[in-house]
C-alpha cells in the first residue's frame, strides 16, 4: 500500500519536489512548505497517513522502487517510469487511494477511533458486571471525554452497543474482508483485548508501514461514512464531533490569523510576534490554502490577479521562479503564491462540493 | 485493632488476610512511629501505605521514582474505585496538574516523583496540608550503594523537616544491610522500626545455562517451552532483540501466542500487549526492564533472562514476577560468552566521561562571564551540551552538593578545575561501582555451590527451605518440572461478524462468552 502512495504522490509531485518532500507529507510534518505542497499537488489526503515513520525506512521503500524500475532520477528529483505508472494504476489496492483524507482527519481518526473503542470495552464490561478493568486507552484527553460522555450514557449502554452495532455493520461489510478483520480484531471487549498494530501487521505478514497506512484507510473510511455518507449515523457522529477540523493551520500560524482578523497588517505582525517578514508571509499562504473567503485583493489587485493566473494557465508549472520571470518581475513571489494557493483553493472547493 | 485491620484489608482491598510482614508494618505506621520495611517483591508493599491512607485522616504522601510504577498504581486504584489518588510526575498534563494543585486537599493518596519536590511551589502547598505519612518507595535509591541511586533522593530529609516530620516509611525490596543503615542515616531517622523480611521465594527454582551463540539460547528456549507451555517472561536488554526473539519463538512454537514489549511502542500497543498477558491471552512476551513494573500476574511459571540485568538487585527483582501465587516456577539464565558487553556499554553510557565534564563545566564558566547565571531549560540545555539526562542529573546534584547551582541558578564563579577534577573522580569511581555489579552477578552465575545461597547471601544470613526444587547444582532438571500450565486457546477460523457480536454483546452469540 505504502509504495503506490509513494508512487502515486511522486507522480504528482511531477518532478518539482525532491522524494524528501513526500517523506514529509506522509509524516505529516506541520511546516508551511509542507501544507503548501500539499495543496498545489492535490495530495492533502495522505497528509500523516504514516507518521512515526523514520527517513531510514522511507529511503529503503524509495530505493526498492528505483530497484524494480517503477521510479527513476532526472537529477535529485525521481519520477514515475512508465513501468512504475502501470503497476500503480494497475495495483489493487489503487481504488482506495482517493479515500485518504488525511490534512482533514490528522489526529481526529486516532482520536476518533480512542473514544469509540473505550467506549465499546467500557459498556461491554460494566454490562457483564465488571467495573473494574484497564481501559485501553491512557490519553488524558479521551478520558476525560469519556468521563462527560459517559455520565450521560450510563443508563443506555446496551442501547447504545446496539445502535453503535446497528451503523457500524453496513459499514465494515462495504469493506474487503481482511480491512474488516482487522478492525474487528483490534476492538476489545468484555475480558478480552483487542491485537495490537504490531501483532496484526505480523499475522498478515505486512510491512510495518505498509499496516500504518492501511489502519488510517480503514479510519479514514470510517470517518467519510459518518461524514459524507447518505446512512444515518447519529451514535457514531457523536464520537467523532468536534475533532474534525474545517480548517487546517499550524498553531503559529493560527495566532498570525488571529491578529489579521484584529485588523492588523503583516508589518505590526512581524513586531508584535517578533518574527521574520517571510515567516509571516508563509501563514498568509497557509491560511489562503485553508479560508476560501481570504481578502486576496488587499495583497493583489483584481487585474494582476487574473494576470498572474493567467501566465500560471499557460505555463502548467508550479515552479515560482519560472512564473515570476514570465511576468517580467512585476510582481512579488508572494503575490505570486497567494494567486496560486487561492486559485487552487478555489477550484478544488468548486470539484469537490 | 487486629480485628479491625483485617476487616479493613477486606473492606478496601478484597484481601482476606495480610500477607508477611505487612501487618506488622502498618501496625507500626498507625502508631506514628517512623518505619523501615524491607519485603520481597511481590508481596504486596504498596498495601502498607494504601491501606494507611484509608484509615489515617490526611494525605498520605508517596516519594517513587518509578513513573510508570505510579502510573499502574494510580490506574489500579481508579480502576477500584478510588478517585482520591493522584500522581504527579512528567506525563501529567499541564491541565490536570494545575485542576489537582488547587484541590491539592481532596487527595488521600499524592505520588510524586523526586523531581516534584524540587520544586518549591509544590512543597509549600504540601506544607499546607495534613501530611500523616510520609513514604519513601525503593527507598534504596537513596544509597550510594544503592543500585539505583538517584541524587535527588539525598534532599528528602529537607523536605521532612519543612512538612513538620511526618512518619516516615521507607519501603524496598532489595537493600543490603549496608544500605539498610544508610537509608535511615540519610533520611536523618536514627531510631527506625525496622522490619526486614527475607527476599528469596521458597517457590522459585534457579538454573543457569551457558551456551555458545544467541541462537543456541533460542533453540534453547523453544525447546523449554515445547516441553513446558507455560505463562513466561523473556528479558532482553536490548529492543531489537525482544522483537527478533519473538518472530523466531512465534515461527518455532506455532501452539503458543508469543508477543514483544519495550518502551519504545506506539502507547496504545503496550496498553493492549501487557493486558493481553495479563488476561491470559498471551502465553509468552519477550521484553525489556520497561516491562513488568507494578504488574501482578499470579501465573507467571517461568522467567528466562536472555540478556542479565546489571546488577543482582534487578535481577532478584525480575525474577520474583515469577509463581507470585506460590505454585512451582523457574528462573532460566541463559549465558555466552562476551555478554557482558552489552550491560558494560550501557554503564558508560549513564555516566558523564571527562570530555564531557570538561564540556559543560565550559559552557558554565563562559555563561557566568557572559553575565548569565540562569540556565536555559532543561531541553534547550541538553541539546546544547549534547548530554543525556541521566548525566546531566547527575552533574547537577554534584554542582549543586558544591554549591555552585541553586535552583538553575549558577552561583557566581569558582574554581572551576578543582571542582571539574572532584567531579571527574566521583564519576570514575561510580563507573568502577557499577562495573563491578556487572561481575557480581556473572561471578554468581559461574558459581559452583547452591545458587540459592549464593545469590541471596549479599542481603540475608539464611534462606529458606525451598518448597519445590531448589536449584541445578542442587539436582534441578528441568525433565523433572511438573508445573501447573494453563496454556491460552488459539483460535483457528475467525468470522469478524461474529467475533463482532461478541464483543458488543449482540444477540445469540452473547451468550458463548466464556465468563474470565
Amino acid at each position: 500500500m505504502i509504495t503506490i502512495i509513494i508512487l502515486d504522490s511522486l507522480s504528482k509531485l511531477k518532478q518539482e519536489r525532491t522524494s524528501a518532500a513526500v517523506y514529509h507529507l506522509l509524516v505529516g510534518k506541520r511546516s508551511s512548505q509542507t501544507l503548501q505542497d500539499a495543496h498545489i499537488y492535490h495530495l492533502t489526503g495522505y497528509f500523516g497517513i504514516a507518521k512515526g515513520m523514520d527517513k531510514h525506512a522511507f529511503d529503503q521503500k524509495v530505493e526498492n522502487l528505483v530497484s524494480k524500475h517503477y521510479l527513476a532520477y532526472r537529477g535529485d528529483k525521481a519520477f514515475v517510469t512508465e513501468k512504475g505508472m502501470s503497476f500503480l494504476k494497475n495495483n489493487e489496492n489503487h481504488g482506495f487511494l482517493l479515500h485518504y483524507n488525511g490534512l482533514v482527519y490528522d489526529r481526529a481518526a486516532d482520536l476518533f477511533y480512542e473514544r469509540l473503542s473505550l467506549f465499546i470495552q467500557t459498556a461491554a464490561n460494566i454490562k457483564r458486571g465488571n467495573h473494574r478493568f484497564i481501559p485501553v486507552s491512557d490519553n488524558q484527553e479521551v478520558l476525560l471525554w469519556m468521563k462527560k460522555y459517559y455520565t450521560a450514557a450510563r443508563h443506555r449502554l446496551q442501547e447504545l452497543l446496539d445502535q453503535l452495532y446497528g451503523e457500524m455493520l453496513p459499514f465494515l461489510k462495504r469493506l474487503p474482508e481482511q480491512h474488516a478483520d482487522i478492525f474487528v480484531k483490534r476492538l476489545s471487549g468484555y475480558s478480552h483485548f483487542g491485537m495490537s498494530k504490531v501483532q496484526l501487521a505480523a499475522f498478515y505478514d505486512m510491512d510495518k508501514y505498509d499496516f500504518t497506512v492501511l489502519y488510517q484507510l480503514i479510519l479514514h473510511r470510517m470517518l467519510n461514512y459518518i461524514i459524507y455518507d447518505s446512512t444515518p449515523t447519529p451514535t457514531l457522529a457523536t464520537f467523532s464531533s468536534g475533532l474534525v477540523k474545517e480548517v487546517f493551520l499550524t498553531d503559529s500560524a493560527r495566532k498570525t490569523d488571529d491578529l489579521l482578523k484584529q485588523g492588523r497588517n503583516v508589518e505590526e505582525i512581524c513586531k508584535i510576534r517578533r518574527l521574520k517578514e517571510s515567516t509571516v508571509h508563509d501563514h498568509l499562504i497557509e491560511i489562503a490554502y485553508a479560508q476560501p473567503d481570504f481578502p486576496l485583493n488587499n495583497y493583489v489587485s483584481p487585474d494582476a490577479v487574473r494576470e498572474i493566473g493567467e501566465q500560471i494557465e499557460r505555463l502548467k508549472s508550479r515552479k515560482l521562479k519560472q512564473i515570476k520571470q514570465a511576468l517580467d518581475d512585476r510582481y512579488s513571489y508572494l503575490q505570486i503564491r497567494l494567486v496560486m494557493a487561492v486559485y487552487r483553493a478555489g477550484r478544488r472547493k468548486g470539484v469537490e462540493q | 485493632m487486629t480485628d479491625n485491620l483485617n476487616k479493613a484489608l477486606e473492606k478496601y482491598f478484597g484481601h482476606q488476610s495480610f500477607r508477611e510482614g505487612q501487618r506488622e508494618i502498618i501496625e507500626d505506621v498507625l502508631q506514628g512511629k517512623d518505619v523501615l520495611g524491607i519485603l520481597p517483591t511481590g508481596s504486596g508493599k504498596s498495601v502498607c501505605y494504601q491501606l494507611p491512607a484509608r484509615l489515617m485522616s490526611g494525605a498520605v504522601l508517596v516519594i517513587s521514582p518509578l513513573i510508570s510504577l505510579m502510573m499502574d498504581q494510580e490506574k489500579q486504584l481508579a480502576a477500584s474505585g478510588y478517585k482520591d489518588v493522584i500522581a504527579f510526575n512528567s506525563f501529567l498534563s499541564v491541565q490536570k496538574k494545575q485542576d489537582a494543585f488547587r484541590n491539592l486537599a481532596a487527595y488521600k493518596l499524592i505520588y510524586a516523583s523526586p523531581e516534584m519536590l524540587q520544586r518549591k511551589g509544590f512543597v509549600k502547598k504540601l506544607s499546607e496540608l495534613r501530611i500523616s505519612l510520609f513514604v519513601v518507595d525503593e527507598a534504596h535509591c537513596i544509597s550510594q550503594w544503592g543500585h539505583e541511586f538517584r541524587p535527588d533522593y539525598l534532599k528528602l530529609h529537607h523536605i521532612i523537616e519543612t512538612l513538620q516530620h511526618p512518619p516516615v516509611l521507607a519501603l524496598s525490596a532489595t537493600a543490603t544491610p549496608e544500605v539498610q543503615k544508610d537509608i535511615s542515616f540519610q533520611l536523618r531517622k536514627p531510631a527506625m522500626a525496622r522490619h526486614i523480611y527475607p527476599m528469596d521465594r521458597e517457590n522459585i527454582t534457579f538454573q543457569v545455562d551457558e551456551l555458545e551463540t544467541p541462537s543456541e539460547k533460542i533453540k534453547r528456549i523453544s525447546n523449554v517451552l515445547k516441553a513446558h507451555p507455560v505463562p513466561t517472561m523473556i528479558y532482553f536488554s536490548s529492543r531489537n532483540w525482544t522483537e527478533k526473539a519473538a518472530a523466531e519463538l512465534s515461527a518455532a512454537l506455532p501452539d503458543m501466542n508469543v508477543a514483544f514489549y519495550h518502551g519504545g511502542m506506539e502507547q496504545s500497543d503496550r496498553i493492549l500487549i501487557q493486558q493481553q498477558f495479563m488476561n491470559d491471552q498471551l502465553d509468552v512476551i519477550c521484553c525489556t526492564s520497561a516491562f513488568g513494573m507494578g504488574i501482578d500476574k499470579q501465573n507467571i511459571r517461568l522467567v528466562i533472562h536472555f540478556h542479565l540485568p546489571p546488577q543482582i538487585e534487578s535481577f532478584i527483582q525480575e525474577v520474583g514476577r515469577a509463581g507470585r501465587d506460590g505454585l512451582s516456577s523457574v528462573s532460566l539464565v541463559l549465558l555466552s560468552p562476551n555478554d557482558d558487553l552489552l550491560p558494560r556499554k550501557l554503564i558508560q553510557s549513564e555516566l558523564p566521561g571527562r570530555e564531557e565534564i570538561a564540556r559543560v563545566i565550559r559552557y558554565m564558566k563562559s555563561r557566568v562571564q557572559q553575565g548569565v547565571f540562569r540556565l536555559p531549560e532543561q531541553d534547550i540545555l541538553l541539546e546544547s551540551l549534547q548530554i543525556s539526562e541521566t548525566k546531566w542529573r547527575f552533574l547537577r546534584y554534584h554542582f549543586e552538593n558544591h554549591g555552585m547551582m541553586d535552583n538553575d541558578r549558577i552561583v557566581s564563579s569558582f574554581d572551576w578545575e578543582t571542582i571539574q577534577e572532584k567531579i571527574s573522580r566521583v564519576a570514575a569511581e561510580r563507573t568502577k561501582y557499577k562495573l563491578a555489579k556487572v561481575n557480581e552477578l556473572l561471578w554468581w552465575a559461574e558459581q559452583t555451590e547452591c545458587r540459592r545461597k549464593a545469590l541471596f547471601a549479599p542481603f540475608q544470613d539464611t534462606t529458606k527451605e525451598p518448597s519445590y526444587h531448589c536449584c541445578d547444582r542442587c539436582g534441578f532438571k528441568f525433565s523433572e518440572w511438573a508445573p501447573v500450565t494453563k496454556a491460552t486457546r488459539k483460535s483457528e477460523s475467525y468470522n469478524w461478524k461474529q467475533a463482532l457480536k461478541q464483543i458488543m454483546l449482540q444477540g445469540d452469540s452473547d451468550e458463548e462468552i466464556k465468563s474470565g
